[in-house]
């Protein structure tokens, strides 16, 4: 039996812009540590190799150090990694696997497949990739590749010279899972199939999807997902693959990588109740620093408990990576009630502009938008005066 | 609040008084001399809520009677708020602090309690500061109470106003300070942005600019990534293209090769084919060539003839030219003989013409020298005179005037002088003078009288004759003419004007002679120099000189027989030269009737030779074919030529036909289409190559600088900066719509709680000033503007009477307004309306007594006149 580690969409060097810099600079290093801890378990599990389905990299014009200190978090693990170019990182002219950097960076345990040459990684397993030439090709990579390989030997086939096992490695949309089903580059699901039928492939690793996600029914042809998510969109993210190899089986286990979460909660508010229940919620969510959170916020709330939602996100804005109010204004109305200054003991021509700023706010121009933050605001001065 | 009695014991000067105040709302005077205490009472109030019963304040010590060591005693009875008590003090000796409230619950404190107590009491129920702000002290300048800013004013107003400023109008005010100062951390007091707006924006500029630098910089590599991926396509392409070429180009090649086989085996059949058209063409050539030799002998043989005889007739030509010539030639030395010696004759005869023409213009030239010398001393001695002579025409003319004026002034004595008549009878020997003269009878003299005339008869008497005095002056003139003339002739050496005049001709003359030498000069030198005359003289003598000791002299006599032997000699010689010109000619002509026909000889004898060669050629030529083979041999060959000629050129043609039927050209024309193509093609190959190395260098380098994640950190700080500058702006804008909104609210609030104010000023006013009384107040509720009959004034322009009934009426009216609100206080007015006329006093008592009856008025006053007409007051007197 063979076992390694099928992994990909590291995407090292990625921004995300709605984070704050302490947080972005704590995502940057969580993703380099995702790959070291990664490639160490992976060892210590007894991989004998690992590949990396695509998209090593963001770019191919990341930051010198991101190049530098990836590789350094690769060449810590005491175990071969085979790296395929993939659309955020393909081999074209600016290919980052070809930059002096990379080059002189690059460690010996680390080999990029820059071709669909056979890779002998020893104990009868070949490792083949379908490298991406650019960013945007125009026909599918997997077929071309892999349908003109010798098909494999029996295993326990005596005195069989070929290799017993053969690897594929590639990145792209499966047309059998992929949402974009013009994409011309999409990998047809039935020729894949085929191609295990001939025998010219054992084991698929796949990259693109950053969700981990089986493909086929036999669990030979997998997406392990990035190790760590990457967007609310992402399903399964956080994730890497142990794949065992042997006579007539494959055996893929995925394994938790990722730390960080993008959480999204739907929520409606219609009374400080639901406020404080959101705050509550805030409050006991875990490793908040390493959560992006996103509020889809519907529903109608008082002046004064939108102050207190405010209050609530600002705070929260303090302890998560980020928070973001999605929506439209219109989602969540802002509703000055007269008991958010009842207690306020405004009168005379406090109390008249009162009036005025409520009759503009209920409208839902700007003019309203501003009506209502205004008294927001001077719900907030109030009780702040003495 | 209403003071009901006010009991004061050694407070100043007073050692014991009290005051009780007139029941509900009325109007108290307290009337009393000065120095009696009034001013006290509101003094004494103040302390007693004031200061403790210990206090040191100068106020409180200033209380206690000059020079007595007692206690200072307040005990004040009021009612404020629900609340009816007892308040009293004692200071400086035996302090103690009591307080009894009997209403609305009884309570009693003393000490330090009592005093706080009745300090919450008062500002519970009372506004201290409005209270305060309403009294008009004794002397105070007559000026408005400061209320604008007072609590209770404000609610009672707003009150009035319907509240439109709110009961609790200090939170209002919190509120919009609170307000004002959210706001200005936005804005400035004028309402601009403030600098935090500009400088986020400013800074989210710097990052967009800087954003778009970078995607234009990802951009620009992206397509450079394009561009390398297209050019290596590209590249691909054409070395496909390369191979395909190449082998199309090898085709052609093989093509081209089989062309060049064929094209060699015509040329050999093209070749032999010309030999043999060589060999047909020459055997017909043979043939002709025999047929016109044959034409050719006979003709030259004919043309050989006819110079022959010609030649004859031209060498006898030659025999008679030739002799005439010699006789010509013996005339013409002849000719040339006689001719020399006339030449020498005629020279010899010009040779003694110049010789006696020489001779006459040297003889010539030495009379012009001697004509020359004689001017020339002629005019040297004129000269000479000139040069001595004075006397000058003006000169002379001066004499000759002198001269006249003594004849005129001689006659003039002469005339009037008397004259003696002496009429000799018998000769007699007179004396005249020291002259002896001898007269004969019958001679008469005459003499004039013009000086003493002394005559004598000698031995018989002496007759002096004196003329009279009156010709003095005619001698006088007479001796200074004589003296004038005397002077001129001594001046140029003459004795007389005879003299001068022979001098002045003689001068005249040489004068003439030098212009005559001049004259001469010119005339003999001409334009020559007196030098080359010389140098002409003597070339003459020497050439005379010569011919006379050459020739003898010459066979001449003179100069005319000279030039007639001359003459002569050059007409003989002359003819005999035209003569001689003529014989020369007709030898010319001779010579070259010669040169012509020996010319002609030489052309015939020459072509003559020519014939001979040409005949030999021509009967060579005719031999070398005749020798070879007959006529018919001769054409029989050039068939048999024919016959092979037509064989070669029929292969040439069929291999040629071959080679067209394969298109040659267009063949080549395609072969060299397909190398040009192929050069083409690797032109461009090189051409994508050299751009793929310089795209992908650029690639490279600008790969390195890791683009995407500059362009990603500043995208995310311009999201950030443009996140957080939508946050401020909103934010400001919702300060600024509260601000705005709440400062209107509060602007319109103040116009209407001034209003309730407004009404109760012009009403008491109007009971002094008239039915058209109208007042403006500002924001601090002053009186700002006053109006009567139609003519507005500004308040400090007012007469100090008037301000002060207003200031007066216009507390008066706070007060009822705080008084409605059930918090009244007590009007204090110490000694007010001292500026106000009689009729005014009258007024403002009305005024008093209305007030009165809303609230507690008390008027202190030493002038009680001043309150007279303020009805239904109670008086108080001290």
């Amino acid at each position: 039996m063979v076992r390694f580690l099928h992994t990909g969409d590291w995407q090292l060097g990625m921004t995300r812009h709605f984070l704050p810099e302490e947080a972005q600079a704590r995502f940057t290093q969580d993703r380099f540590d995702a790959v070291r801890r990664m490639l160490v378990g992976a060892h210590e599990a007894g991989c004998r190799f690992a590949v990396v389905a695509g998209d090593v990299f963001e770019t191919n014009q990341v930051d010198r150090r991101t190049v530098v200190r990836g590789l350094e978090a690769m060449g810590e693990a005491a175990l071969p990694i085979l790296l395929l170019p993939g659309n955020h990182d393909p081999l074209d002219a600016s290919s980052v696997f070809t930059s002096p950097t990379f080059v002189e960076a690059k460690p010996d345990n680390v080999s990029v497949l820059f071709d669909s040459r056979p890779v002998d990684v020893g104990d009868g397993v070949e490792v083949v990739g379908a490298p991406w030439p650019t960013k945007r090709p125009l026909e599918d990579l997997v077929v071309p590749a892999f349908g003109a390989l010798e098909p494999l030997a029996e295993p326990g086939t005596p005195n069989a010279s070929g290799p017993t096992y053969r690897i594929g490695v590639a990145h792209g949309g499966l047309d059998s899972v992929a949402a974009m089903r013009d994409d011309p580059a999409l990998i047809p699901f039935d020729a894949v199939r085929q191609l295990f039928d001939e025998r010219r492939l054992t084991y698929l690793a796949l990259g693109d999807r950053h969700s981990l996600t089986r493909c086929d029914e036999e669990g030979r042809i997998w997406y392990a997902g990035s190790p760590e998510p990457t967007d609310h969109s992402e399903s399964a993210p956080g994730k890497a693959l142990v794949v065992d190899l042997g006579p007539g089986a494959v055996r893929a286990l995925p394994v938790d990588i990722g730390r960080w979460r993008f959480i999204q909660h739907e929520i409606e508010l219609y009374s400080a109740n639901d406020v404080e229940a959101l705050a509550k919620k805030l409050e006991d969510a875990p490793d908040k620093e390493r959560t992006v959170l996103r509020l889809v916020l519907s529903g109608a709330l008082q002046l004064t408990d939108k102050a207190r939602l405010d209050d609530v996100v600002e705070n929260g804005r303090d302890l998560f990576a980020s928070i973001d109010v999605w929506g439209r204004q219109q989602d969540l109305k802002i509703l000055p009630q007269d008991a958010d200054f009842g207690d306020l003991g405004l009168a005379g021509f406090a109390h008249e502009a009162v009036q005025t700023l409520r009759t503009i706010a209920a409208r839902d121009d700007e003019e309203g938008f501003d009506a209502r933050n205004a008294l927001t605001l001077l719900v907030r001065l109030a009780r702040c005066t003495p | 609040m209403r003071i009901r009695r006010i009991r004061l014991s050694n407070y100043r000067g007073i050692d014991k008084r009290e005051l009780v105040f007139a029941g509900e709302e009325e109007v108290t005077i307290v009337q009393g001399p000065n120095e009696v205490g009034k001013s006290c009472i509101s003094e004494a109030v103040d302390i007693l809520f004031d200061c403790r019963d210990d206090s040191r304040a100068r106020r409180v010590l200033s209380t206690q009677p000059v020079g007595r060591d007692v206690a200072t005693e307040i005990e004040l009875e009021l009612e404020t708020g629900p609340y009816v008590l007892t308040y009293r003090k004692r200071f400086h000796r035996d302090r103690k602090t009591e307080l009894e409230v009997r209403a609305p619950a009884p309570e009693s404190w003393t000490g330090r309690e009592a005093h706080d107590r009745a300090r919450q009491i008062l500002e519970e129920t009372v506004d201290v500061a409005l209270w305060k702000a309403l009294r008009i002290h004794q002397g105070m300048a007559v000026s408005q109470a400061n209320v604008g800013q007072n609590t209770s004013l404000a609610a009672a107003l707003d009150h009035a106003a319907g509240g439109l400023r709110g009961s609790s109008s200090d939170e209002n005010e919190s509120l919009f300070e609170a307000v004002t100062e959210e706001f200005l951390r936005y804005y400035t007091a004028t309402g601009r942005e403030r600098r935090e707006l500009g400088v986020m924006r400013a800074a989210l500029e710097v990052a967009e600019e800087r954003t778009a630098e970078l995607v234009g910089k990802c951009r620009s590599l992206d397509g450079d990534v394009l561009r390398c991926t297209h050019l290596v396509t590209e590249g691909q392409r054409l070395a496909l293209r390369d191979v395909e070429l190449a082998e199309e180009v090898g085709r052609w090649h093989g093509e081209l090769e089989v062309l060049k086989t064929l094209g060699e085996e015509a040329e050999g059949f093209r070749l032999r084919w010309e030999k043999a058209r060589e060999t047909l063409t020459l055997s017909r050539e043979r043939v002709a060539r025999r047929q016109e030799g044959t034409r050719r002998l006979a003709e030259l043989m004919a043309e050989s003839d006819r110079i022959g005889a010609e030649l004859l007739d031209l060498e006898r030509s030659t025999e008679r030219i030739r002799s005439e010539l010699l006789e010509a030639e013996a005339s013409l030395q002849r000719l040339l003989a006689a001719e020399g010696e006339l030449r020498g004759a005629a020279e010899a005869a010009r040779v003694d013409f110049e010789h006696w023409s020489e001779r006459e213009e040297l003889e010539e030239l030495g009379r012009r020298k001697e004509r020359i010398a004689q001017a020339r001393a002629e005019a040297a001695d004129a000269q000479r005179l000139l040069a001595t002579s004075r006397v000058t025409t003006h000169v002379v003319d001066r004499i000759r005037e002198a001269y006249n004026e003594l004849l005129v002034t001689r006659a003039v004595l002469q005339s009037k002088s008397p004259s003696l008549e002496v009429q000799v009878i018998s000769d007699v020997e007179l004396e005249v003078g020291n002259e002896r003269i001898q007269l004969r009878a019958g001679d008469v003299r005459e003499d004039a009288i013009t000086a003493p005339l002394d005559l004598a008869v000698p031995g018989l008497l002496r007759l002096v004759v004196r003329p009279g005095e009156d010709l003095a002056e005619v001698r006088r003139k007479l001796d200074s003419a004589r003296n004038t003339y005397m002077t001129a002739c001594q001046e140029i050496g003459v004795e007389d004007l005879e003299t001068a005049l022979e001098l002045l001709k003689q001068r005249q003359q040489a004068e003439a002679k030098v212009a005559e030498r001049d004259r001469t000069m010119r005339t003999e030198l001409g334009e020559g120099w007196t030098e080359a005359l010389e140098a002409r003289q003597e070339e003459l003598r020497r050439r005379v000189f010569l011919h006379v000791r050459e020739s003898g002299g010459g066979n001449a006599t003179d100069r005319e027989t000279a030039r007639t032997a001359a003459r002569s000699a050059e007409e003989n010689l002359e003819h005999v030269r035209s003569q001689r010109e003529s014989t020369n000619a007709r030898i010319e002509a001779l010579r070259a009737r010669g040169e012509e026909i020996s010319a002609r000889r030489r052309g015939l004898g020459a072509r003559a030779e020519i014939l001979v060669s040409e005949v030999h050629a021509a009967q060579s030529e005719v031999g070398d074919v005749d020798g070879r083979s007959d006529q018919a041999d001769l054409e029989g060959s050039a068939t048999e030529a024919a016959a092979h000629e037509e064989e070669l050129r029929a292969g040439y043609e069929r291999v040629r036909a071959e080679l067209e039927k394969r298109a040659p050209d267009a063949l080549r024309e395609r072969a060299a289409n397909a190398e040009a193509a192929l050069a083409k093609v690797r032109r461009e190959l090189r051409e994508v190559e050299t751009q793929h190395t310089e795209v992908a260098t650029r690639v490279k380098l600008l790969s390195e600088e890791g683009l995407a994640e500059r362009f990603d950190r500043s995208e995310t700080e311009r999201l950030h900066l443009a996140t957080e500058l939508d946050r401020l702006e909103s934010r400001a804008r919702a300060a600024a719509m509260l601000f705005h909104t709440l400062r209107k609210r509060r602007e319109e609030a103040r116009a209407a709680y001034v209003q309730p104010l407004t009404d109760r000023v012009e009403s008491l006013g109007r009971i002094v000033f008239g039915a058209d009384f109208e007042v403006e107040l500002d924001d601090d509720l002053r009186v700002r503007n006053r109006t009567l009959g139609g003519q507005t004034l500004p308040f400090d322009s007012l007469s100090t009477g008037t301000r002060e009934q207003i200031g007066i009426i216009t507390r008066l009216a706070c007060a009822m307004i705080v008084a409605e609100d059930g918090s009244g206080v007590p009007l204090i007015l110490d000694d007010a309306l001292g500026y106000s006329d009689p009729e005014r006093l009258r007024e403002m008592g009305a005024v008093l007594a209305v007030a009165g009856r809303r609230l507690q008025v008390i008027l202190l006053t030493s002038v009680p006149d001043r309150y007279l007409h303020v009805g239904g007051a109670q008086v108080v007197r001290l």
